[in-house]
């Protein structure tokens, strides 16, 4: 009890209090705007969180990716863009929607069901939480493995189509992990003899460069856009009345539990989150023939179970160090630049932070009703952002962001050339998410692999039989496998352009 | 497009092979034994994954190509956005090169603007303010509000960084 006191009177303080709100409106500004994201928000952000006190710094993290999530819904509602793909569900019913003169209700159908769903999220998260983290005191070596080869194996198997794209994305992630000295016995990797290398490819430029360069060297080449367009909707929002929210109440609740059980397992999102609860509210609608059409259930539907996950995703994030999603992977980075190490021992060494990061993510969430009535009214009577501003104005962010966390230049050539290979994932339809998640899983897969195995006896039996080490593996393999049973089966022909 | 992708699919299968066999420098006097993990162990099974995995993404897209007929499809039209896209890198490029040397006071404005010609922005306000006015920010933001030592650059133009941090 005296923890979550003193966590309340540090998010309660103002300096805090400032940071969670202006987290959330950037993060739903981030959101709204298409081609710009809460995972390259947070990944531009953590730089300056380095100069902050570290519960301010994650708060401020916690609520942009809060932001974030719901943001998308905005222009996916107003302009049927989905300003981040978790939001692209939303769309679906958003715009028919708004479209039919209700975009007001269909914002405000989509504010509240994201507060519910994240308030619901943060729940389960401050419950589950300290029991996970105590079961993860317990681990070891092989079980870390486990779970980092299992948040690998989900994001490329559940990352949609191009299953051995997602998977190429993965293991050059995690072998970009690799450069610079072996943890183990100290010997340099792929650093060509040269000084610059020694000390690893540092994630958080590598993963500015990728999400924040690779999106404007496309915008580059694609041309549309740039200009923006005059875009002017008169919309007020109307936030559903207590009678209309009862009515969603079982789409709400459905899709809220669905969105945290999605979000806790290791490397799948909100964007899953959101697809499966829009189909889970076809599926249990008497009237399924009108989903499409305009329906408040096809909104709260997505909108709760995206945000829902960003509780969820969390959790393995604070209880083991393994990232849930990108973001999360991202968020990864605001721990590091504090030299904080996110996992069970965090909890027992630093329980008022991670509590304080629990309040704030409650706060972000309902600080989300008034940044989205906000955000919305400003977004719908504003001219597009114009591209060939923002473009160059994220690159220099991005530049001094990436040397600030070093004051190196190689880790401005590392960001760049990130940007580089960005660009051509996105072009060549590589996801990027397993990529990073790979660069920031790849030092403990390798080293729990290695050490485990060194304490096994180099016996890939006793590694395996470990009980909690050898179900999450199966659990991994099996989706694995499961995938590629409904790629070749579900679908009548064998093809390898499917998997691919 | 998509010759383009096979290409950049064989282009992960050759890099691969490469880096394979710059594994075998790795460790040669590490004090592992031969079946114990040695530093090399696990980037080459990385590297086995990713050699497997490029060529079935090739021989899948060979397929495409050949069910959809784009052999004929040409490589690289230069288009206007080609020219944008090379131009952006150019850009980027000698931004990274100039900035130890001019400092970013000196650099960063002149690269914003003429990353924000390049992409097609008219209006002449827009250009110059913003340009100015996030350089302005990220000054004060950076060196003095976060200690970030920006680059300043060598001889005159460190001599002029110095007059603002």
């Amino acid at each position: 009890m005296d923890i979550w006191l003193a966590a309340l009177q540090t998010v309660f303080q103002p300096t805090t209090l400032f940071f969670i709100l202006a987290g959330v409106m950037l993060g739903t500004v981030l959101g709204a705007i298409p081609g710009l994201n809460s995972t390259m928000g947070t990944a531009l952000l953590i730089p300056f969180t380095f100069a902050m006190a570290p519960e301010n710094g994650l708060a401020l993290l916690a609520a942009v990716y809060c932001g974030g999530t719901f943001g998308g819904s905005i222009s996916a509602i107003l302009f049927n863009v989905p300003g981040a793909p978790e939001a692209a569900a939303t769309g679906f019913d958003g715009y028919p929607m708004a479209q039919k003169g209700q975009a007001g209700e269909a914002l405000g159908y989509a504010i509240m069901s994201s507060v519910i769903g994240g308030i619901f999220s943060v729940l389960v998260l401050t419950l589950v939480s300290p029991q996970l983290a105590e079961v993860g005191l317990t681990f070891s070596q092989p079980e870390y493995f486990a779970l980092a080869v299992a948040a690998l194996t989900l994001i490329a198997s559940l990352g949609g189509a191009g299953m051995a794209k997602a998977f190429i994305a993965g293991l050059i992630g995690l072998l970009l992990a690799t450069v610079g000295i072996d943890e183990m016995t100290a010997d340099p990797r792929f650093t060509f003899g040269g000084k610059a290398l020694l000390g690893g490819i540092n994630f958080i430029p590598a993963i500015i460069g990728a999400f924040a360069v690779g999106e404007i060297l496309a915008k580059a080449e694609e041309g549309k856009g740039l200009h923006g367009e005059h875009l002017t909707i008169k919309v007020s929002t109307k936030l559903p009345n207590v009678r209309e929210l009862l009515r969603l109440k079982w789409t709400i609740l459905r899709s809220a539990v669905i969105g945290t059980a999605i979000g806790i397992l290791p490397g799948v999102g909100a964007t899953t989150a959101a697809f499966i609860g829009y189909s889970e509210a076809v599926r249990w609608s008497k009237h399924p023939e009108k989903f499409g059409t305009g329906v408040p259930e096809g909104i709260a539907g997505p909108e709760t179970a995206n945000n829902a996950a960003t509780g969820g995703a969390m959790v393995p994030l604070l209880t083991l160090g393994i990232p849930g999603s990108a973001t999360t992977a991202v968020i990864i980075g605001g721990f590091l630049v504090h030299g904080l190490q996110p996992g069970p021992m965090l909890f027992l060494n630093q329980p008022k932070l991670m509590y304080t990061i629990f309040i704030a993510m409650y706060v972000a969430n309902i600080c989300m009703l008034f940044a989205g009535l906000l955000v919305a009214k400003i977004f719908a009577n504003f001219r597009r952002v114009r591209y060939s501003i923002l473009g160059p104005v994220i690159f220099v962010f991005a530049a001094i962001g990436s040397f600030g966390i070093r004051n190196d230049m190689t880790d401005l050539w590392i960001m760049f050339a990130c940007g580089i290979v960005g660009y051509f994932f996105k072009k060549f339809k590589y996801p990027i998410a397993p990529m990073i998640i790979g660069l920031v899983l790849g030092p403990l897969t390798e080293v729990s692999l290695r050490k485990g195995m060194f304490m096994a006896d180099y016996q890939l039996s006793l590694f395996l039989m470990r009980p909690i080490a050898g179900t999450i593996l199966a659990v991994a393999v099996a989706s694995v496998l499961w995938n590629l049973y409904s790629v070749f089966i579900k679908k009548g022909k064998a093809s390898l352009e499917e998997i691919e | 497009m998509l010759k383009g992708e096979l290409i950049f699919a064989l282009l992960i299968f050759v890099v691969s092979l490469f880096l394979y066999w710059v594994t075998g420098s790795f460790g040669t006097g590490t004090v592992l034994q031969g079946s114990q993990m040695g530093p090399a162990f696990w980037p080459r099974l990385l590297l086995g994954a990713l050699l497997l995995l490029s060529v079935v993404v090739s021989v899948g897209t060979i397929r495409k190509i050949a069910r959809e007929k784009a052999w004929g499809e040409s490589l690289l039209t230069m288009d206007r956005g080609k020219v944008r896209f090379f131009a952006a890198i150019g850009l980027g490029v000698a931004y990274l090169i100039l900035l130890p040397v001019l400092g970013f006071i000196a650099i960063t404005p002149v690269f914003m603007i003429a990353f924000m010609l390049l992409l097609g922005e008219k209006s002449k306000g827009w250009i110059i303010g913003v340009s100015i006015a996030m350089t302005a920010i990220i000054v004060v933001l950076f060196t003095k509000a976060m200690y970030v030592p920006l680059p300043r650059g060598v001889w005159l133009f460190r001599e002029f960084s110095l007059l603002f941090y």
